[in-house]
């Protein structure tokens, strides 16, 4: 995955970055955690999220090593992580998703619009699961994962609000997840603020490092 | 400029948590494990590790073993040292022990399936020696 996304990199511009302030909240049975920081993504080159609510944290990701750094505590994880390192609605976008359904087992059922929605129907019969993508001018706008047998939803994301930040290129500023396949169904509310495309950041996430004196611990295969 | 966009939604997206059952208000150590090795339950094929079990046997066991699950990344954001700490051995520590738990079983279907072939034949060849 991370390899593939790697592999579009002559398709952006070196120098330019996404930044914004993010806003997420998980809400399950009622209570409700909130997360908030400041987003930094270069393309398919570099990922940081530097998270100041709760914990002052910064989470990147370098090949397929996610480091969590905590500055004030000069500490470090680094996780060698597996495939499921980026969450599946990202991994529909990542990728040509026709091809990545295909490669999941999924098969094309057909295809419709309705308004200015285009949607797609999908099927695994192995695993009883269809999944049905909505579209309005290529932008993904719902997502919804069931369940054939039980005839219940496993999965629903709703992306909303896409802002154009530079001609061409349509961003979403708010991201709507159901989880239901835990006992207790969760719901994800991420909001962006201040998108944007910018050759300017804070020097940390230009050459970031790790500072010689932090306690490194090792969570991986290596371990 | 399609697929630069999808990119870099792709990218946004990541901060999403799709299937990511964070344990929202577990702050003991007893519960971030608990929660952990729930996770850890939902997310492992057992049914390939079987396979590995059943088709590789004592190697599938001990790739069982070796082949410590990690958990996503995006579970960690937010959380305290302590508490990705704490997830992490949890995570491994169950995800491992369900995985070597299904590499066995399907190790020992296959060993089942092996003797009860090898009993067939005997039998049969020694009703066919006798008289």
């Amino acid at each position: 995955m991370i390899a593939l996304v790697l592999s579009f990199l002559s398709l952006f511009p070196d120098t330019l970055w996404v930044s914004g302030k993010f806003y997420r909240t998980l809400t399950e049975q009622g209570d409700t955690e909130r997360v908030s920081g400041t987003l930094y993504l270069q393309p398919g080159q570099n990922f940081f999220l530097e998270v100041t609510m709760p914990v002052h944290q910064i989470v990147t990701l370098r090949a397929e090593t996610l480091i969590l750094y905590y500055p004030e505590r000069q500490l470090a994880f680094k996780l060698r992580s597996s495939l499921q390192m980026l969450p599946l609605g990202s991994q529909v976008f990542a990728l040509n998703e026709q091809d990545l359904l295909k490669q999941s087992g999924f098969v094309f059922l057909n295809r419709e619009t309705r308004g200015d929605t285009t949607w797609s129907f999908w099927s695994h019969p192995q695993e009883h699961l269809t999944l049905k993508l909505g579209t309005v001018q290529n932008r993904l706008v719902r997502l919804t994962l069931e369940n054939t047998e039980k005839q219940r939803v496993l999965f629903q994301v709703e992306v909303k609000e896409y802002r154009e930040i530079q001609p061409g290129l349509w961003l979403p500023t708010s991201i709507q997840t159901l989880d239901a396949t835990t006992a207790t169904p969760i719901i994800e509310k991420v909001a962006f603020q201040d998108l944007r495309l910018t050759s300017e950041v804070p020097h940390w996430v230009q050459s970031f490092v790790l500072p010689p004196q932090t306690e490194v611990r090792i969570r991986g295969w290596s371990e | 400029m399609r697929k630069l966009g999808s990119m870099v939604v792709a990218g946004v997206l990541s901060v999403s948590l799709i299937a990511t059952p964070i344990a929202l208000y577990a702050q003991s150590a007893t519960e971030v494990c608990t929660q952990a090795e729930m996770d850890a339950k939902r997310d492992v094929n057992k049914v390939l590790w079987m396979g590995a079990g059943f088709f590789l046997g004592v190697i599938g066991v001990g790739a069982a073993y070796v082949l410590e699950p990690d958990p996503p990344a995006m579970r960690l954001v937010g959380k305290s040292p302590e508490y990705v700490a704490t997830y992490t051995d949890c995570y491994k520590s169950a995800g491992r022990n369900l995985q070597v738990k299904s590499a066995v079983t399907g190790c020992a279907i296959n060993g089942l399936l092996v003797v009860g072939y090898y009993a067939c034949v005997l039998g049969t060849l020694a009703a066919a020696a006798s008289p």
